[in-house]
């Protein structure tokens, strides 16, 4: 994980973390209090609508009382109800007069049979019986909802009853005023609140409650705190009858849940806002922290020994400058080991050289030795053959000159390229064979005939031979033993025919150390070696696309095996005929 | 109908025409009826007669309100005129007689007849007059296009009009203000002159207060004043101010106007003939008009006796003519191909309402229809709930739901009965008419699915004329349309 990342976590979690803690518990804490102060109010409502209910009851027990009190006063209202045939126009019209003169909604004037003898709100219902109502109300002493018929339908209403007699006579009066959707709106002024009219048949709810979601009776998102019952009487059918009636007074949850859903979008916002001004904090520091860091990063990354010239120096105090500071006197100092690491270098190098090149002399000036000794030895002891052996050995100090010729060229352009052509592998070893000798080993040439010519630069391949021939007499320490150059021809699947050259000596050999180490540069065995011999070796192999084998055993020799590609379709000449 | 195919033989009869052979004298009424003839003492030249209704530009050609047809009556005349009972009386024509079959009508228009300009009224002004008011829009329903066949010139006083249908007891459907004459281009409606004994005012659109000035038919012009009648609308709000604003003659429909007339002193109430009635028509109703039982009958006049006694609360007159009830419309009707056949169905009783449903503008209509939703609840008596199962079972069989009364607008209301989606209707019909089945012509126009059978009379009604002690001296037409007698010659009126 980056530590822009890391730093973006810890900064939400430091934010937004008591952030979420916060809202959560403001939004508990006000919807519990809300919700009791909404219950407070819905209990003052109830209050208020109790108190205006018995008022209002009360009220239409004065106009209902004030009316039948003026019957027995009105005389065409007295001839109307009692003479026989009298005309009781006064009589079926007095009742709506009455009724807009006192204010009411709803009145009826009913003889001592409950024939009803004059209607206010329903003019035409005259004539038709219903001694129930006025029973019932009477029978009642608190207010009651009432509903009756009316042309258009029915009308509910608080109603109230009075009685007169006339004439030893007695009339009713039933009196009231309308419960319509006006009345209750007004019961429920409060926006937070309703108020449901329960009837046994319907529910009626006030309109002010604010966005209260209802279905049919069902009352989601409310809650009924108050309830008041009230008795009713349905005089609409033919039987009137009686049953029950409740006013709830709810409190809307609305508000609390509108105030929650308030928070809760202030929260949500303060929490983005939040949570973007963290992230934006969180790249900003991460931006400046680690800007510096990956520069030193990027800036070390560049750092080699032959590029020291960084510089890492910065203005700053905090702990990149310190550290800034720290690598530019580390590169400063491996400034300074370099350059003496590269004089270093560059003097082994030369002694390296100077090394390798004594040694390609000394390998080339043997064979020159030997036939000098040789020479000196017939001159001295048999000098009448000096003619004859001196022609016979002349080749080997001519090959041997051409060789250190060669090597001097090469040294010359210190970049030796090769000049690979088809070369008889076995004139090569013959030659190598004809200047060997003189150290006590004996050298046996025993390549297999008719070997085909191998694709190689036939100095390098002089080279290798020459090293390999060198090391295995240098392993028999200078006692009795033998040396077997052989040489055979093989097929190899992958780079097809070859040319196996083996090099067998039956000096000490070499354990598993030597033999790791056998061809590294300049590690050596003996007193006076370069190292350098088998290292070249290998290079020069693999300069020519062969392998290069060991097999050795400590006390019992050492083989060397080198694969080298065979020219394609070429074939051997004679021996030697090949350079 | 009158179409151009009919301009032919109507022109030819201008010339070819003559009275058929043994013609039958009717001789008009010496005495006129229905006249409250006694002139008021406080008489004076001007007179503030107070009729319901605007007066439009272009009235006379189709009045539609009361007052609308009380200044075409005073301003144009038809060549006879109807009277409250329905006695034939001169108009424009000062006698009349017929054919054998009494379908032929020629009649003589009398010798001082000019129009307010002075020029004499010839027979073919009246045809002219007739022909221009026959290709107005909507004269397919116009009476004249369904009663005259064509009309021919006899002389310089004698037209003659055949009639479509016999007619025995006189030219009755030339009385209908759609035969009256006039001169000048319907084009100009204001600038139309009358044989009347008034002259309209100048050129106005609407207007509620009018005055008419007596022309020289009426008063010579050596004479000193000149009589002024002046129309002024009856107020929608509280009709009672036009008595106490000094209206001389008022007719009103209104029982308040009446009742608050009976208050006062130097006013006489006169109540008119009745000159409409209540029907009540549903959608449900299945019975035969004609073979009715006597349940029937029991209910009906249970109900109309209800209904007259404690909703009307006038005894009005009944005319000498006029439908009573269904089976007088079916009766009637039956042979008249005027009238058309239902031609809409009913809408299926599922889409119906419960509802009776009335026009708001019609107060009694209202009263009518709360009456009858209360008798619809009442089970006791044979004027409450049974004696409307009798008339209308179906009502009572089809559902427990409570009959219920609403109000509808006038336009809503004549939508509704154009549906038949209601389940039953209060509607007004005309209680008489010229034509006898004029008025169910037009009720199947306003309601294509009635049948004849449909409607069922509930309640005559009428208006009340209401005269001040400066009132002058009236009579009152078919129509109840009053005219004012400026002079009562002996042995008729003289206008």
């Amino acid at each position: 994980m980056s530590f822009r990342a890391r730093l973006l976590i810890a900064l939400l979690v430091v934010v937004l973390l008591p952030m979420i803690v916060l809202a959560l518990g403001v939004r508990r804490e006000m919807r519990t209090r809300v919700i009791a102060q909404s219950d407070r109010r819905v209990q003052a409502l109830a209050r208020v609508i109790a108190e205006d209910f018995d008022e209002t009851h009360a009220s239409i027990g004065a106009a209902v009382a004030a009316i039948a009190r003026t019957l027995p006063d009105d005389g065409a209202f007295r001839a109307g109800v009692l003479a026989a045939g009298a005309d009781r126009t006064h009589v079926i019209d007095f009742a709506g007069k009455a009724m807009r003169a006192a204010a009411l909604t709803t009145l009826q004037i009913r003889n001592d049979s409950g024939r009803i003898l004059s209607s206010g709100h329903f003019p035409g219902e005259f004539d038709r019986i219903d001694p129930a109502l006025p029973r019932l109300l009477s029978a009642l002493s608190g207010p009651a909802i009432v509903e009756t018929r009316t042309a258009e339908g029915s009308l509910l209403g608080v109603a109230r009853v009075d009685s007169v007699r006339i004439a030893g006579r007695s009339f009713t009066v039933v009196g009231g005023r309308a419960i319509d959707q006006r009345f209750l709106d007004r019961m429920g002024r409060d926006e937070a609140m309703g108020v449901i009219l329960r009837l046994p048949d319907r529910t009626m709810r006030a309109r002010s409650a604010i966005r209260v979601e209802t279905s049919g009776d069902s009352l989601d998102g409310e809650r009924i705190v108050q309830a008041l019952a009230l008795p009713y009487i349905d005089a609409t059918s033919v039987e009137t009858t009686q049953g029950d009636a409740e006013i709830s007074i709810t409190s809307s949850l609305t508000p609390a849940d509108d105030l929650r859903r308030s928070v809760d979008r202030w929260t949500l916002a303060a929490f983005l806002l939040a949570m973007g001004a963290a992230v934006l904090a969180a790249f900003w520091l991460a931006r400046r922290l680690s800007r510096p860091m990956e520069e030193l990063a990027a800036a070390a990354a560049t750092v080699d020994l032959d590029r020291l010239d960084v510089r890492f120096a910065t203005g700053r105090d905090d702990e990149i400058g310190v550290l800034s500071r720290r690598l530019s006197s580390m590169v400063d100092r491996l400034r300074g080991s370099a350059a003496r690491l590269r004089e270093a270098e560059r003097r082994a190098t030369v002694g390296d050289v100077a090394r390798q090149v004594n040694h390609d002399i000394k390998n080339g000036l043997a064979p020159i030795r030997n036939v000098v000794r040789h020479l000196s030895q017939v001159a001295r002891e048999q000098p009448s053959e000096l003619a004859g052996i001196f022609a016979a050995r002349q080749g080997t100090i001519e090959s041997s000159i051409e060789y250190l010729e060669t090597l001097a060229r090469n040294y010359a352009r210190l970049s030796p390229s090769l000049a690979t052509r088809p070369c008889d592998v076995s004139a090569v070893i013959a030659e190598i064979v004809a200047g060997t000798g003189g150290r006590g080993a004996v050298v046996h040439a025993r390549p297999e005939p008719g070997l085909p010519l191998v694709l190689a630069d036939a100095f390098v391949l002089r080279r290798i031979l020459e090293n390999l021939v060198g090391n295995a007499i240098d392993s028999l320490d200078g006692k009795a033993g033998e040396v077997t150059i052989g040489a055979d021809g093989a097929t190899d699947h992958r780079v097809g025919a070859t040319v196996r050259i083996t090099v067998r000596d039956t000096g000490r050999g070499m354990d598993e150390r030597e033999l790791s180490l056998a061809f590294d540069d300049f590690y050596t065995t003996k007193p006076n070696g370069t190292g350098l011999g088998l290292s070249v070796v290998r290079r020069l192999v693999a300069d020519l696309g062969g392998t290069l084998k060991v097999e050795t055993e400590p006390g019992r020799g050492t083989t060397i095996l080198v694969d080298l590609p065979a020219a394609p379709g070429a074939r051997p000449a004679a021996i030697g005929g090949a350079r | 109908m009158i179409g151009r195919t009919r301009l032919l033989p109507f022109a030819l009869a201008l010339t070819a025409c003559r009275p058929g052979s043994g013609p039958v004298i009717a001789d008009p009424p010496s005495i006129v009826p229905c006249r409250d003839g006694s002139p008021g003492t406080g008489h004076s030249d001007t007179t503030v007669i107070a009729v319901a209704g605007d007066v439009r530009r272009g009235f006379a050609i189709d009045p539609q309100s009361a007052a609308e047809r009380f200044v075409v009556a005073h301003v144009y005349e038809t060549l006879v005129r109807v009277d409250c009972e329905g006695q034939i009386i001169p108009g424009l024509a000062e006698r009349w007689t017929s054919d054998s079959a009494s379908r032929v009508w020629t009649l003589t228009i009398r010798a001082d007849a000019t129009f307010s300009d002075g020029t004499p009224v010839t027979p073919d002004d009246v045809l002219t007059s007739w022909r221009e008011r026959r290709s107005i829009p909507g004269a397919a329903l116009d009476p004249a296009a369904l009663a005259v066949d064509y009309v021919s010139v006899d002389g310089a006083r004698r037209i003659s009009v055949h009639l479509r249908r016999p007619s025995p007891d006189g030219p009755r459907a030339l009385a209908d203000p759609a035969f009256a004459v006039h001169k000048g281009s319907m084009a100009a409606p204001n600038a139309m002159l009358g044989s009347g004994p008034y002259f309209p005012p100048g050129d106005q659109d609407v207007a509620s207060t009018i005055a008419m000035k007596a022309s020289a038919v009426l008063v010579p012009r050596t004479a000193g004043t000149t009589p002024v009648l002046v129309v002024r609308d009856i107020p929608s709000g509280d009709a009672r101010d036009v008595v106490d604003g000094g209206a001389d003659v008022i007719v009103t429909a209104d029982r308040r106007v009446t009742e608050y007339v009976r208050l006062r002193p130097g006013f006489r109430i006169v109540v008119l003939p009745a000159d409409r009635a209540y029907v009540l028509v549903s959608t449900l109703r299945r019975i035969d008009p004609v073979a009715r039982d006597s349940g029937f009958d029991a209910g009906w006049a249970a109900i109309r006796s209800s209904l007259e006694r404690d909703i009307v609360r006038m005894r009005v007159p009944q005319p000498r003519d006029g439908w009573r009830g269904t089976r007088d419309i079916a009766e009637s009707c039956a042979d008249d191909r005027t009238v058309p056949e239902p031609r809409r169905a009913l809408t299926s009783a599922a889409a119906r309402s419960r509802r009776l449903v009335y026009p708001s503008s019609d107060r009694l209509a209202g009263e009518i229809a709360q009456r009858l939703v209360a008798l619809a609840s009442d089970e006791g008596g044979p004027g409450g709930r049974a004696g409307l199962s009798a008339l209308l079972p179906d009502w009572f069989e089809r559902t427990d739901v409570p009959l219920t009364a609403a109000a509808l607008t006038d336009a809503a209301f004549e939508r509704a009965l154009m549906q038949g989606n209601e389940l039953a209707y209060v509607a007004v019909v005309p209680r008489r008419s010229l034509d006898p089945c004029r008025s169910w012509r037009r009720f199947v126009a306003a309601a294509p699915w009635a049948r004849p059978g449909l409607p069922i009379f509930l309640a005559d009604a009428s208006a009340a004329l209401l005269m001040s002690a400066r009132a002058p001296a009236v009579m009152i037409d078919f129509a109840n349309t009053i005219h004012v007698l400026q002079s009562s010659p002996p042995g008729g009126v003289r206008r």
